[in-house]
């Protein structure tokens, strides 16, 4: 046998060897995507929300359930060319429905937690929730997020007494002198003493603060998303080719404006 | 053939550089892991507060690192509360049948102790796979499935975790929401059967310590009605219960008291989820002969997410927890522990669950953290 032969031979034991290994870990790279198959088999994307996560995901007052995830679910069938079954699953068992193949998707307001990739695989992220720093518009001093502080001294806060932003900032008057914070009730009264003067700034969550800004001339979110937790639309973790339909459908969606436009619909602004 | 027969000579030609890489091979697997130095602990503290029933759910089951235990505990501790409710969890402890190693557990109990916080033990939950049998689908199925040919594992399971604990536990919990199918291996839940479990378990219990207070495990609040395949009503299930035998084997109840959108003060009613549904718990147990039993609250209060429907803003969530504690005080009797779920979780979990915790994973103490201490502390109610 010459060396090249032997070259071959020996690669094709290895090829054999690296399959195997593959197949026994159960990475999904070599077993087929059930779910897909089923999807373009039977024509139906099973859709599985927590309507209990306005404006993500509600029951509205004809009991049907409506938000962006509903919408998003839609439009991913639409442009699958399969017709959408949502299903109604209270959070805890979301994971649970899809690892059992019970669901072929979970949109819910849904952050992908890498413990959990021996049950599911997360897309790439169609919103980024957490907290927002709105300002007026005429202060153009960007907050940092590696120092927030040194923006958050030279200006009275306003934040929902409790909140998250609350705790930022009790955080933030530990790392520096001169935080000063006036806590509100709630994260709308916030938002109102900013427009009153009260404060110079506001700490809320996004979508409150996109639902603010889509209504109030005059006033931006100033710089990135603090404590920001980025949705995802969550597959098997075995339903690869589901996951890149998904991620392709997703920047699609992205380009052509229509997923900022739903971000829009129901938040207010696109938003991130 | 000639291609096995050079990579034999190969081999033979080499033997001493692959019995070289062998040797190195089985060093380096047999170094020791980098471990960090043992904590070592200071005197027994004991807990200062003006409100004893105040007490929290830690939820150290898959806290890995001792200082975090330790530090969770002393924030416990600091805050006011005089008990902790923790999870053990069956498989974490059981990796064959009558065989256990409850190092973990050691370590949470003996740093309670150290923190002078009384320890209710929750036991169950996740079934070994060895307790497990193989489905049609060639899987175990879920973990909380729980096949009666297993009753007697779990219940030894129980009996030697008490023994092991040896009068060091404040009380015991058999399994947790038996009346929803998540907690039950996704059946419809099965009140008889159940009993069945708690009475095979408190048998073994007493059986290694015949004074340990056995309660059985808190029941999901819920509406749901007969024949639901999700969950069973709360009431209908614990009057089940007690048809099918379970007052003979408990010393007591440990029971969920969630106030979701409604004030503490919110009166009861058998069709209305709030915080005072104990006080219908209470009535069942009174008909059933158990009206001054222990009722150990073992989770209670508020989420404060900013989106979840069944959220409180978080000051209401501050209020209203505070006024909780204060109203079994005053109208509860043989109420001894009223605990706030959650702590503190290991790692975030990023959805409305983050928004029930007192302290972050990082350890921010939340301002409700503040509030409850204040309160237990120095008896300021904001």
């Amino acid at each position: 046998m010459t060396r090249a032969r032997q070259a071959v031979v020996l690669a094709a034991v290895l090829g054999v060897i690296a399959a195997a290994w593959l197949w026994s870990t159960g990475t999904g790279w070599l077993t087929p995507d059930r779910a897909w198959s089923r999807i373009q088999n039977e024509r139906v994307l099973r859709v599985a929300t927590d309507a209990s996560y306005p404006p993500f995901s509600a029951i509205g007052p004809d009991g049907a359930v409506f938000g962006l995830d509903v919408d998003l679910a839609r439009a991913l069938g639409e442009r699958l060319g399969v017709a959408v079954r949502i299903e109604n699953i209270t959070y805890d068992a979301l994971l649970q429905a899809v690892a059992s193949e019970r669901v072929d998707l979970v949109i819910s307001a849904f952050v992908g937690d890498l413990n959990q990739l021996d049950d599911a695989a997360y897309s790439d992220a169609y919103f980024v929730a957490g907290i927002r720093a709105v300002a007026p518009a005429t202060d153009t001093v960007e907050l940092d997020a590696q120092l927030p502080w040194v923006w958050a001294r030279d200006r009275r806060l306003g934040v929902e007494y409790g909140s998250a932003g609350d705790v930022l900032t009790r955080q933030w008057s530990r790392r520096s002198s001169g935080i000063e914070a006036e806590l509100y009730p709630t994260a709308a009264e916030a938002l109102d003493g900013l427009v009153a003067g009260q404060v110079q700034a506001a700490l809320v969550d996004a979508v409150t603060a996109y639902a603010f800004l889509g209504a109030q001339d005059g006033y931006r979110a100033t710089g990135p998303t603090l404590e920001p937790e980025p949705y995802v639309v969550v597959t098997g973790a075995r339903s690869l080719r589901l996951l890149s339909e998904v991620n392709r459908l997703l920047q699609e969606m992205e380009a052509d404006g229509s997923l900022p436009a739903l971000r829009e619909r129901y938040l207010g602004q696109p938003g991130e | 053939m000639e291609f096995l027969r050079r990579l034999a000579a190969d081999v033979q030609r080499r033997r001493g550089w692959i019995l070289r890489g062998l040797v190195l091979l089985g060093v380096l697997t047999a170094m020791p892991r980098a471990v960090l130095p043992p904590l070592e602990l200071g005197p027994a503290l004991a807990v200062a507060t003006r409100h004893p029933v105040l007490c929290t759910h830690t939820r150290l089951t898959d806290e890995v690192e001792a200082w975090k235990i330790l530090h969770t505990l002393e924030l416990v501790r600091e805050m006011g509360a005089t008990s902790i409710v923790e999870y053990f969890p069956w498989a974490y402890y059981a990796p064959g049948p009558d065989r256990y190693d409850f190092g973990q557990a050691d370590l949470r109990i003996t740093f309670a102790e150290n923190q002078g916080l009384r320890v209710v033990a929750r036991l169950g939950g996740i079934v070994p796979e060895w307790a497990r049998p193989i489905g049609a689908d060639g899987t175990h199925g879920s973990d909380t499935y729980l096949p009666e040919e297993s009753y007697e594992a779990f219940a030894a399971f129980v009996g030697a975790f008490v023994a092991h604990f040896d009068g060091r536990l404040d009380a015991i919990i058999v399994w947790n929401e038996p009346n929803v199918a998540l907690e039950w291996g996704f059946r419809r839940p099965d009140p008889e059967a159940y009993t069945q479990l708690v009475i095979l378990a408190a048998e073994r219990a007493r059986a290694a310590d015949p004074d340990i207070v056995v309660l059985g495990g808190a029941l999901a609040p819920t509406l749901e009605p007969e024949g639901s395949d999700l969950a069973l009503n709360d009431l209908v299930y614990l009057e089940r219960m007690y048809a099918a035998g379970a007052a003979t084997a408990l010393d007591g109840l440990a029971v969920h008291a969630y106030g979701l959108g409604f004030p503490p003060e919110e009166p009861p009613a058998p069709d209305a989820l709030n915080f005072r549904r104990v006080e219908l718990v209470r009535e069942v147990m009174a008909r059933h002969g158990q009206g001054e039993a222990p009722i150990y609250v073992t989770e209670m209060g508020w989420n404060d997410s900013p989106r979840w429907t069944r959220a409180v803003r978080p000051g209401a969530r501050i209020d209203y927890t505070i006024a909780a504690m204060a109203w079994a005080e005053a109208h509860w009797a043989n109420v001894p522990a009223v605990c706030v779920w959650a702590f503190r979780y290991p790692a975030p979990q990023h959805s409305y669950g983050d928004y029930f915790t007192l302290v972050t994973p990082e350890f921010v103490r939340k301002p409700i953290y503040d509030a409850l201490q204040a309160w237990a502390r120095e008896g300021v109610v904001p």
